[in-house]
């Protein structure tokens, strides 16, 4: 039913993608009257239907570290590349972990998937052996196994 | 990993293979509208209003309240559609001081 005129909130949310989402479920742990506006006609209309739907962390930031790598000028320290301490990354690194437990509440199905990068010549062997170290120095989050 | 390791998980992937990085459990694969679908549902039964098809066109001071303004039109018989001309549509308030924090109402 609709309702007419203004409305009153404590808070309004803008967009219902999965961001506008989660803090919606989080604020409604509170007496907070919220409201969630969303342009679309439906929810997840935009990034959110889209995205490749992959949470992760670790290894692939390694892999983004190296990327950045190319980008950036030669000799740049590797603590400009990847910083552990950034509320970025730390909340990355917590995010990931705290998903499952979430996704379990809501009964919203979900599958660890592996990650396998494979190396056909000794230089990509020892491109793999730089990923690993690189991400130990940086005190990157690595369920890697070592075999 | 070794070459007969990642054969083993992997049979389709290059024979000349020397070596590979293997992370078990390091991607969660989920469907991202269901996900937002889970939470905004379980937001909506604790009492959070959800209006779709409200852009926001513009968020205004007015005294000690913030005034947001949206495109929303009625979904319902009455159309405020037409009122879009003279102006604000459905517009939402919010800026008196927050109320209390307290946690009690706890997501299902």
């Amino acid at each position: 039913m609709e309702i007419q005129g203004d409305r009153q909130a404590d808070v309004v949310i803008i967009g219902g993608g999965i961001t506008g989402a989660a803090i919606a479920r989080e604020l409604s742990r509170y007496a907070v009257e919220a409201i969630l506006v969303e342009r679309a006609g439906e929810l997840a209309a935009g990034q959110s239907k889209v995205t490749l739907g992959n949470i992760y962390a670790g290894l692939n930031m390694v892999g983004s570290m190296v990327l950045k790598s190319v980008l950036l000028a030669p000799g740049t320290p590797l603590k400009e590349l990847y910083k552990p301490a950034t509320l970025l990354e730390r909340w990355s690194e917590q995010g990931f972990k705290e998903w499952p437990p979430v996704l379990e509440e809501l009964a919203v199905r979900y599958n660890y998937e592996p990650l396998l990068i494979v190396a056909i010549t000794e230089d990509q062997v020892e491109d793999l052996r730089k990923y690993v170290m690189l991400g130990r120095a940086i005190g990157a989050f690595l369920p890697i196994s070592e075999r | 990993m070794s070459r007969q390791e990642i054969l083993g998980l992997e049979p389709n992937v290059n024979k000349d293979i020397v070596c590979g990085l293997y992370a078990a459990d390091h991607i969660i694969d989920v469907f991202p509208p269901e996900v937002v679908l889970a939470l905004a549902e379980n937001a909506s039964r604790n009492g959070v209003k959800v209006l779709l098809d409200a852009e926001v066109i513009g968020i205004a001071q007015e005294g000690a309240r913030q005034v947001v303004e949206t495109t929303r039109a009625a979904s319902g018989p009455i159309s405020l559609l037409t009122r879009r001309v003279g102006g604000r549509i459905g517009s939402l308030t919010w800026g008196e001081a927050a109320t209390g924090a307290s946690s009690s109402r706890k997501p299902s």
